[in-house]
């Protein structure tokens, strides 16, 4: 059970860097990803392959989270100056390009059979029992940097201006902000966290695929920045790992007697559907809603 | 004296409809021009093209000497040419306090790095901005709703408001559209004396308004425009003698 209890720890931790990621983007500079899962799948991949060739996991990690800046720069590129619901568009597809050539670039991904043995650091000195919990800390250190420095971020200038170009960016214009640059900063910076997260499950995982990085995980993070409250990274960090310990205790149930296997797995997507809609009627604006900070002299 | 703002031969159409024939009109740094003309008569849409929304299809617009046309909204801006919207226009999320400082210029702790590691600079000018922000909203009568999001607002604090963004910035010049529409007479009042204590500490002032009575009051000269042209130009009484104006605004006698 303690073991379990680690891992849905763990999966958490990497669900909430991701929700930090897609909070940043949707929820404060009001980019829509649709193919947070591709960057996800990019970093992941990128760390996995650049260290089978022996460069150390820490390298892994800085190319995984390069990969989704460069794939953030490639998706955005085109499609910034358009109208926002074409980022929505390309992002949507970008995610299934990455599955789909996943899949078939067995050179570079080995295809359907993914990439196993990808390395585990430290799992040889530590034992199973404790990379898991060397793992858990790891993963859980890194929200929380990434959390104070979004948080960070929230609350400075800069975080107002993004707030701005998410409210009305014609507006903030005028008001005499560099509304391309404040854009492809916050996201390039969201891929970022993104390929992070991609890295830390590889070696978390020790196996990728192109199952993995199914469409349902970008809806899964949006539910979970959704309920936990857009625009503020902590309602992201705490719906994230409200979506999984959710996810995770409608497993349980399969023991119910009266129903069958089949039910049970349409049960559980039931359940997750009405828990949104549940949360959505009772607090519109999330668990821990976005705040206003107040005015002061010292900032 | 040289004009502080120049329009020269502004003509723009949208699909195939022309909305300027043929704008001219100089401003001189340190008045408060009144920019009057019948509905229709193009001046919103040439606001629009002054401050940078779109491109004039014809013409130029220069700024305090410098060719403005076509520029980017935020490089107006940073000219010191600042414009504010009919409709009053806000950002539904921020409150009033984080629209003051959101039009403060030269603000360092925009920039990403900066940002993050809570650079000296950034506070610095964060602290300077928000002293200014309190003294305008004190100086607007918004400093008891200054935490209040501005959807809460009333429809005047929203006019209000829109002048005190416009402070912010530091602007050498305002261009104001309409800041009295739709607000009752206490307040137009209010706004009026506003404007005027503005102009008095040298901020250059065009304003677009349709209450005549306060145009007289206010406005020197006035500028009128109909159907996409500037009619004509000069004190108040003068432009209201003028029988194209009568006509512009009245209709033809048959």
């Amino acid at each position: 059970m303690a073991n379990y209890l680690t891992f849905i720890a763990t999966i958490g931790g990497i669900y909430a860097l991701l929700a930090l990621s897609l909070n940043l983007a949707w929820g404060t500079v009001g980019l829509v990803n649709l193919g947070l899962v591709g960057f996800f799948a990019v970093g992941a991949y990128a760390s996995a392959i650049v260290t089978a060739i022996g460069v150390p996991v820490v390298g892994g990690i800085v190319v995984a989270m390069l990969a989704g800046v460069v794939a953030g720069v490639i998706v955005t590129f085109a499609t910034l100056r358009l109208r926002d619901d074409y980022l929505a568009i390309v992002t949507l597809g970008f995610a299934e390009v990455v599955r789909i050539v996943a899949l078939n670039e067995r050179w570079l991904t080995n295809g359907a059979d993914g990439i196993s043995g990808i390395v585990t650091p430290l799992r040889q000195t530590l034992g199973g029992r404790g990379f898991d919990l060397f793992y858990l800390g790891l993963v859980t250190l890194i929200v929380v940097i990434v959390w104070f420095a979004l948080r960070r971020l929230d609350l400075s200038p800069y975080g107002r201006a993004l707030k701005s170009v998410r409210e009305d960016q014609e507006l903030a214009a005028f008001a005499g902000k560099d509304v391309m640059r404040l854009k492809f900063e916050a996201f390039a910076l969201s891929a970022a966290i993104a390929g992070l997260a991609g890295a830390l499950y590889a070696h978390f995982q020790s196996y990728v695929s192109p199952d993995h990085f199914q469409p349902l995980i970008t809806i899964y993070v949006f539910l979970a920045v959704t309920a936990g409250g857009v625009g503020r990274p902590i309602g992201a960090v705490f719906g994230a790992y409200a979506v999984v310990a959710f996810m995770e205790a409608t497993r349980f149930l399969a023991d119910l007697p009266f129903l069958e296997p089949v039910q049970v797995a349409a049960m559980r997507e039931i359940l997750i559907g009405l828990s949104l809609a549940l949360i959505l009627l009772l607090k519109p604006t999330g668990l821990l809603p976005e705040k206003t900070p107040k005015a002061t002299v010292q900032p | 004296m040289s004009a502080l703002l120049g329009v020269r031969g502004i003509t723009r159409s949208f699909y195939g409809v022309s909305a300027l024939s043929g704008v001219d009109f100089e401003i001189e740094e340190g008045t408060l021009t009144g920019l009057i003309g019948p509905n229709g008569a193009g001046k919103s849409t040439l606001f629009n093209i002054v401050s940078g929304a779109f491109a004039p299809d014809r013409g130029n617009i220069s700024f305090a000497g410098e060719d403005i046309t076509g520029r980017a909204p935020r490089r107006i801006v940073e000219r010191g040419l600042v414009r504010t919207f009919q409709l009053a226009r806000g950002f539904p999320k921020l409150s009033v306090f984080q629209h003051l400082m959101l039009y403060g210029p030269h603000q360092p702790g925009e920039h990403l790095w900066s940002a993050l590691s809570r650079g000296a600079a950034g506070r610095k000018r964060e602290a300077e901005l928000a002293e200014r922000a309190f003294s305008i909203a004190k100086r607007l009568r918004l400093d008891h709703v200054i935490d209040n999001r501005v959807t809460h607002l009333s429809g005047g604090q929203k006019k209000l408001l829109e002048i005190g963004r416009a402070l912010m910035a530091e602007p050498r010049m305002i261009l104001l559209d309409e800041p009295m529409a739709g607000v009752n007479p206490t307040l137009t009042g209010e706004i009026a004396a506003h404007l005027s204590e503005l102009h008095r500490s040298g901020i250059t002032i065009c304003l677009i308004e349709h209450d005549m009575a306060l145009i007289r009051e206010l406005c020197d000269p006035v500028i009128v425009m109909a159907e996409g042209k500037t009619l004509t130009e000069g004190s108040f009484a003068a432009v209201a003698a003028d029988p194209r104006v009568q006509e512009a605004y009245l209709g033809r006698r048959h």
